[in-house]
């Protein structure tokens, strides 16, 4: 608890108000919070429309994202990142014939508070030069 | 008019009650009256909970309580501020029971100063809306007031801060005169914006 320790200055004629300078003795605090970084929780894929055999992510924005970091899988692996944008759509380059892909996206707040990552999208299939 | 000059009667320990006494200085006209002032209190709370969270490079709410031990209604215009390099400090919990490792009153800690603040310790800032805290035991005393946009998190705030709270610094004074017509209701929004 903190405590204010009040110093009357000066009161005026009868009735008038009278003055209070204060100084803090000990703490005299207030309380915050920080944010907890989110994911988005709307990410979809898609076959791209304008590159073959690749994948277009979109997703909601975040308030306060700096970025936003795109993790991918190939085949039931481990995600790995792979690409980071401060847009909210992300398309692919050219994935690899014969596999399949899925993906997360996780927020970045200022340069280092990271997000877990969002659920991961539905897997996408690339045969040969197409995406289905 | 009359000048009262304030004398401190009965000074105690940190965050006891201190009631000073105040007598007529020369070249008063002995239209002024005594008056025995006790102590404003002002707490760090986590209710009503800030609606604007902290982030790097970001501002935030904070939350504190204001008890008015004395008879009469107190009015508080300014809160002076300590330098923007005293931070606070962050804890894992809202009862600020526990440090956060990591997170300490420092700029690779928490980053999170007082918005406005400046180089020079307690300059005063001007509440948008004067708060009148009512009267000991009265309705709007405690009274909670959030203020609005007035921590700032620096952008090298550690990653440890996420999701904690914080006690800020401590302010440094506040300028507030006796009386008040019309109490605050309790809890408030307010603070400076400059």
């Amino acid at each position: 608890m903190a405590a204010l320790v009040a110093a009357l200055v000066f009161g005026g004629a009868s009735g008038a108000a009278t003055y209070w300078r204060v100084s803090v003795a000990g703490s005299a605090s207030a309380e915050g919070r920080a944010l907890t970084p989110t994911p988005p929780g709307d990410v979809s894929a898609s076959c791209s429309t304008t590159t073959k055999a690749a994948v277009t992510l979109t997703w909601s924005a975040i308030p306060d994202a700096s970025t936003y970091t795109i993790y991918e899988s190939k085949t039931g692996g481990a995600y790995t990142a792979v690409a980071s944008t401060s847009a909210t759509t992300w398309t692919s380059g050219t994935l690899k014939k014969r596999s399949t892909y899925s993906f997360e996206v996780a927020t970045t707040i200022g340069a280092t508070w990271l997000s877990a990552p969002s659920t991961p999208t539905t897997a996408l299939d690339i045969h040969g030069k197409h995406c289905t | 008019m009359a000048i009262l000059a304030g004398t401190l009667a009965a000074g105690g320990a940190a965050f006891a009650a201190s009631n000073w006494i105040v007598g007529l200085n020369s070249g008063s006209n002995g239209q002024g009256k005594s008056a025995a002032v006790s102590n404003l209190t002002i707490t760090a709370v986590s209710s009503p909970s800030p609606a604007n969270l902290l982030y790097p490079k970001g501002t935030g709410d904070v939350v504190v309580k204001i008890t008015n031990p004395n008879s009469f209604p107190v009015t508080i215009t300014k809160l002076k501020l300590p330098k923007t390099t005293a931070f606070a400090a962050g804890y894992t919990t809202s009862s600020l029971g526990s440090t956060k490792t990591g997170c300490g009153a420092s700029k690779t800690g928490s980053d999170v100063s007082w918005h406005y603040a400046t180089s020079t310790t307690g300059t005063a800032h001007t509440l948008t809306t004067p708060l009148v805290v009512n009267a000991t035991g009265k309705t709007g005393d405690p009274l909670s007031v959030t203020l609005t946009s007035d921590a700032v998190m620096g952008t090298t705030a550690s990653a440890t801060c996420e999701g904690i709270y914080f006690k800020m610094p401590s302010f440094t004074g506040v300028t507030a005169t006796a009386g008040g017509t019309s109490p605050t209701t309790s809890p408030a929004t307010d603070g400076w914006t400059s």
